[in-house]
C-alpha cells in the first residue's frame, strides 16, 4: 500500500540538547507556567477517505477507540487520536506498541484507499501547563485560545512561533500538548522557556 | 490581517494559509487542440476584478485542504468560504475527498459526518 | 511657463511671494482631443509631456481620476536603477536611466534625482553567482554594475551587519553607482507642469467610466465629466488596468496586488546609499528629511485596496533589523500601500492592443517608479506613430501567445 514502510531511520542524534532535557519540566513564576519536554511517542499518521465507513470502523475495531470524525478534536482511549483533516489523522501511542499497531491498521486497511505511515522519528512533543500557559501560547500563536472556543479534548493544527505544531488541550492531566516536527522542536523549545520568561500576564 | 474560515476548522488568521489565485480555471481538457491564444489565455490571463473575486486558498498550516473563498477585492471583506466542487477543479481532477457528492459550491451538512465541513454554507461579512 | 531659476526666486522673494501661479491650469475637458491619456500618474504625465515635446501632439488631455501624485506615483520607495538581467529589459530600463540624469533641467523642475547607488545584496553562493551573471550582462549592454565583496559592502555601510552568524548573511552585493533615489512627488508635479506648458490638458477628478469603440476602433471615453473624443487613447493606470482593459472588451494577463511601504521617523544621517535585498523582501534608503525608508514584499493575494496584511510587513521589517541591528528602535511614521499590475514574467506591457486605437502601458508591478521617464518616452512614441520603438517592440501583449516572455524575477525587488 502506499507509503507503507516500517523501517524509519533513528534521528535521535540530530538531538543531543533536548535528549538531556526529556522528561524534564521548566517552571516560572511558582508554577504559574511549566514547560515539560515529554517523553518519546509513538506516531502514526493515517490517511483515509471518511466515506469509507468500513475503514473508519475497521481503524476503530484496530484502535480499540473511534477515530474522531469532528473537526479539530481528539479521542482519549488507550492512544490519543488527533484529528488533522478531513482525511487524517495523527494517531499517538506507546512507543512499543507503534509498530504492531501500524502492521494490525494496515492489515486491518487493505481493502480500502488508505496510507499508515510511522512518522514516530518526525515529531517531539511538549507540555504546557498551569494557569498562564494560555497566555504564553498566544504569543506565537494566532488561533483563538479562548478556553470557551479552544477546550479541553480540542486540537488545531496551526502554527505557533511560526512552526506548524499540532496542539492539543487536555483536563486530565490539565494543559496543552504541543507535538511538533523534531526539526523544530530544539528551536520551539527556546522559544517557548523565552515566551514564559516574558510573557506579560495582564494581556 | 485577514482572518479566512476555513470550511474544516473555521476561522483561521492569514498566515495559516496559501493563496491560490483565481477560482474555477480548468485545464483545458486536449491543450493540443488550442490555439496560442487560447492557451495562453488559460496560463496567463486573468479576470482581476475590482469587487468580488472567487479565489483559491489552501490552508497550509491546519487541515492541508484546497477551498474557495469570495473575497472583495476593495474592501477585503469575505463574503464566505466554499468546499470546491467539480467544475472548480476541472473534469480531469481527482475529486477532493472532503467535497462529497456536491453538486453546489457550498456543501450542505449531509453525508458522513466530517466530510462537508463545519457547517456547510457559513457565510461571514466583510472586516 | 514662468521658468523657476535662482532669479525668480529672489524676484518672487522681494514681491513677498503673492505672484507664484499654480504649476499647472485646471482647465474643462474639451470635447476632443488628439490624443487622451488614462491615468494621471507619472507614467501617464510623461507619456503626455514626451507626445507634445517630441512628436507634435499638444491637443492631448490627462484624465486622472484623483489627483496628481495620489496614486502608485506617491506611493513607492522613489528607488532609480536598470541593473536588469534580460538585454530587452535593460535597454528599456537604461533609457529611462538616461532620461533621469537630465531630467531636472528638461522639466526645470529638480526632481532631486540622488544617484547615490544602490546595493542588491547576495546572502548565499547562488545569490552571488546570480549577482555575477546580472553584473557581466549589464556591462556588455553598458549599464554600469560592479561585484562588491562583503568587506566592500561593510565599508560602503558601516551600520549593515555583515558577521557571518547573521540570521542573513551577506556574502556580497551588485552595486549600480549611476542608480540612486528621486523625489516622487517632484517627478510628478515636474512632469504635469512641463507638459500644462506644452499645451496638454491636465484633467485632475475626472474617473473614466467606459471605453468606446466602434468597429474595431477606439473613438472615445466615457467619463464623470461627460464624454470625450478621441482616436488615440492610451491607458496607463497601473493597478486599475484589467478594470480599464474590460471597458474595452480586452482582458491581460495581470493581477493587481497590494504592495507597502513605511517610513520611520528622521533620524540623522546614517545611510548614504539604497540597499536591497530581493531574497528578504525588504529595500531600505534615507530620505533627505531623515526618514528611513522601507519597502516590503507583496501580498500574496489580489487587491485593490491600497493596504495589505500586516504579516508582511512584519517578515520585512524582522529582515531590516536583522541586516541593521542599529534600526531596532527606531519608530515607524507612516505606512502605505499601492496597487501593483504584476504580469507573469515581472515585465511590463507597453503594447498596441486588437482594438485600433486603444494603447496599455502597464504591468510594472514593483518597477514602475524607476522607469517613469522611460515608461512615457517609448509610449509616446507608440501612440503617435501607431507602433512600438525598438525599445518596447519586446513588450507587447503578444509575448503571452508566442512565448517570448521575458522572465526578469530575478531582478525585480520583490518576488512576484
Amino acid at each position: 500500500m502506499p507509503g507503507d514502510n516500517v523501517n524509519m531511520p533513528e534521528t535521535s542524534e540530530r538531538r543531543p540538547r533536548l535528549e538531556t532535557l526529556v522528561g524534564t519540566a521548566e517552571s516560572v513564576d511558582d508554577a504559574r507556567v511549566e514547560i515539560q519536554v515529554l517523553p518519546d511517542r509513538g506516531f502514526l499518521n493515517l490517511r483515509l477517505d471518511p466515506r469509507h465507513d468500513d475503514g473508519i470502523a475497521a481503524a476503530a475495531r484496530v484502535l480499540g477507540q473511534a477515530l474522531p470524525l469532528a473537526a479539530n478534536t481528539f479521542t482519549t482511549g488507550v492512544h490519543r487520536v488527533y484529528w488533522c483533516g478531513p482525511d487524517e489523522w495523527l494517531i499517538d501511542a506507546d512507543v512499543e506498541r507503534t509498530a504492531s499497531l501500524r502492521s494490525e491498521l494496515a492489515g486491518a486497511l487493505t481493502d480500502c484507499h488508505a496510507a499508515i505511515n510511522d512518522v514516530s522519528s518526525g515529531h517531539a512533543a511538549f507540555g504546557i501547563v498551569g494557569n498562564d500557559a494560555r497566555i504564553v501560547l498566544a504569543k506565537g500563536c494566532t488561533l483563538d485560545l479562548d478556553p470557551r472556543a479552544f477546550g479541553a479534548g480540542q486540537c488545531a493544527r496551526t502554527n505557533l512561533a511560526r512552526a506548524t505544531v499540532l496542539l492539543a488541550i487536555a483536563d486530565d492531566p490539565p494543559g496543552c500538548k504541543i507535538i511538533v516536527a523534531r526539526s523544530f522542536a530544539d528551536y520551539l523549545h527556546r522559544w517557548l522557556a523565552l515566551a514564559a520568561r516574558q510573557r506579560d500576564a495582564s494581556s | 490581517m485577514l482572518l479566512i474560515e476555513c470550511p474544516w476548522c473555521g476561522p483561521r488568521a492569514e498566515t495559516e494559509f496559501s493563496y491560490g489565485g483565481e477560482a474555477g480555471i480548468v485545464r483545458p481538457a486536449d491543450p493540443d487542440a488550442l490555439s496560442d491564444a487560447e492557451w495562453a489565455d488559460y496560463l496567463f490571463f486573468r479576470a482581476n476584478p475590482r469587487g468580488a473575486h472567487r479565489e483559491l486558498w489552501n490552508h497550509a498550516a491546519g487541515c492541508r485542504r484546497w477551498f474557495g473563498v469570495e473575497r472583495d477585492t476593495v474592501t477585503y471583506g469575505i463574503e464566505r468560504s466554499f468546499v470546491l466542487n467539480a467544475a472548480d477543479a476541472g473534469p480531469d481532477s481527482d475529486p477532493d475527498p472532503a467535497s462529497g457528492s456536491a453538486s453546489g459550491d457550498v456543501v450542505q451538512a449531509v453525508g458522513s459526518p466530517g466530510l462537508e465541513g463545519r457547517a456547510g454554507a457559513r457565510t461571514r461579512q466583510g472586516e | 511657463m514662468k521658468r523657476y531659476s535662482a532669479m525668480s526666486l529672489l524676484r518672487n522673494a522681494l514681491s513677498h511671494n503673492r505672484d507664484w501661479r499654480p504649476a499647472w491650469r485646471n482647465p474643462e475637458p474639451k470635447k476632443s482631443y488628439d490624443a487622451i491619456i488614462v491615468g494621471g500618474g507619472g507614467h501617464g504625465l510623461a507619456t503626455a509631456y514626451y507626445l507634445a515635446r517630441d512628436h507634435g501632439i499638444r491637443n492631448v488631455a490627462v484624465l486622472e481620476k484623483g489627483w496628481i501624485g495620489g496614486g502608485n506615483t506617491g506611493r513607492n520607495t522613489t528607488i532609480v536603477r536598470s541593473n536588469y538581467l534580460w538585454t530587452e529589459a535593460a535597454l528599456l530600463y537604461e533609457k529611462s536611466m538616461q532620461l533621469w540624469e537630465g531630467l531636472s533641467q528638461d522639466l526645470n523642475y529638480n526632481v532631486m534625482f540622488s544617484q547615490r547607488g544602490v546595493y542588491n545584496l547576495g546572502h548565499s553562493l547562488q545569490d552571488m553567482r546570480d549577482i555575477e551573471r546580472r553584473v557581466n550582462a549589464n556591462r556588455l549592454n553598458g549599464i554600469d554594475a560592479e561585484v562588491v565583496s562583503a568587506a566592500g559592502v561593510k565599508r560602503a555601510i558601516p551600520c549593515i551587519n555583515t558577521s557571518p552568524g547573521a540570521r542573513y548573511p551577506i556574502l556580497g552585493a551588485s552595486l549600480q553607482r549611476r542608480a540612486g533615489v528621486a523625489r516622487h512627488d517632484a517627478v510628478a508635479w515636474g512632469f504635469a507642469r512641463a507638459a500644462d506648458a506644452l499645451g496638454v490638458d491636465i484633467i485632475e477628478q475626472c474617473e473614466v467610466t467606459g471605453i468606446d469603440v466602434r468597429g474595431g476602433q477606439a473613438v472615445g471615453v466615457e467619463t464623470t465629466r461627460g464624454p470625450i473624443a478621441s482616436n488615440r487613447i492610451g491607458v496607463v493606470v497601473a493597478g486599475h488596468a484589467s478594470v480599464l482593459a474590460n471597458m474595452a472588451g480586452l482582458r491581460l494577463p495581470i493581477e493587481s496586488h497590494p504592495l507597502q511601504a513605511l517610513v520611520s521617523e528622521p533620524i540623522k544621517p546614517v545611510l548614504d546609499t539604497v540597499v536591497m535585498s530581493g531574497a528578504v523582501h525588504g529595500y531600505i534608503s534615507q530620505s533627505d528629511k531623515g526618514e528611513l525608508v522601507i519597502g516590503a514584499g507583496i501580498d500574496a493575494y489580489t487587491g485593490y485596496g491600497q493596504r495589505g496584511s500586516f504579516p508582511v510587513i512584519e517578515h520585512t521589517l524582522q529582515a531590516i533589523i536583522e541586516l541593521f541591528p542599529v534600526f531596532s528602535r527606531v519608530r515607524m511614521l507612516r505606512l502605505w500601500g499601492g496597487i501593483v499590475d504584476v504580469c507573469p514574467d515581472a515585465c511590463p506591457i507597453v503594447s498596441k492592443t486588437p482594438v485600433q486605437g486603444l494603447y496599455f502601458n502597464c504591468g510594472w508591478g514593483t518597477g514602475g517608479f524607476k522607469s517613469t521617464p522611460g515608461s512615457g518616452w517609448v509610449f509616446a512614441h507608440t501612440m503617435a506613430h501607431d507602433e512600438p520603438h525598438e525599445l518596447n517592440a519586446p513588450f507587447s501583449l503578444d509575448r503571452f501567445a508566442t512565448g517570448a516572455l521575458i522572465d526578469e524575477h530575478g531582478a525585480a525587488a520583490v518576488a512576484h
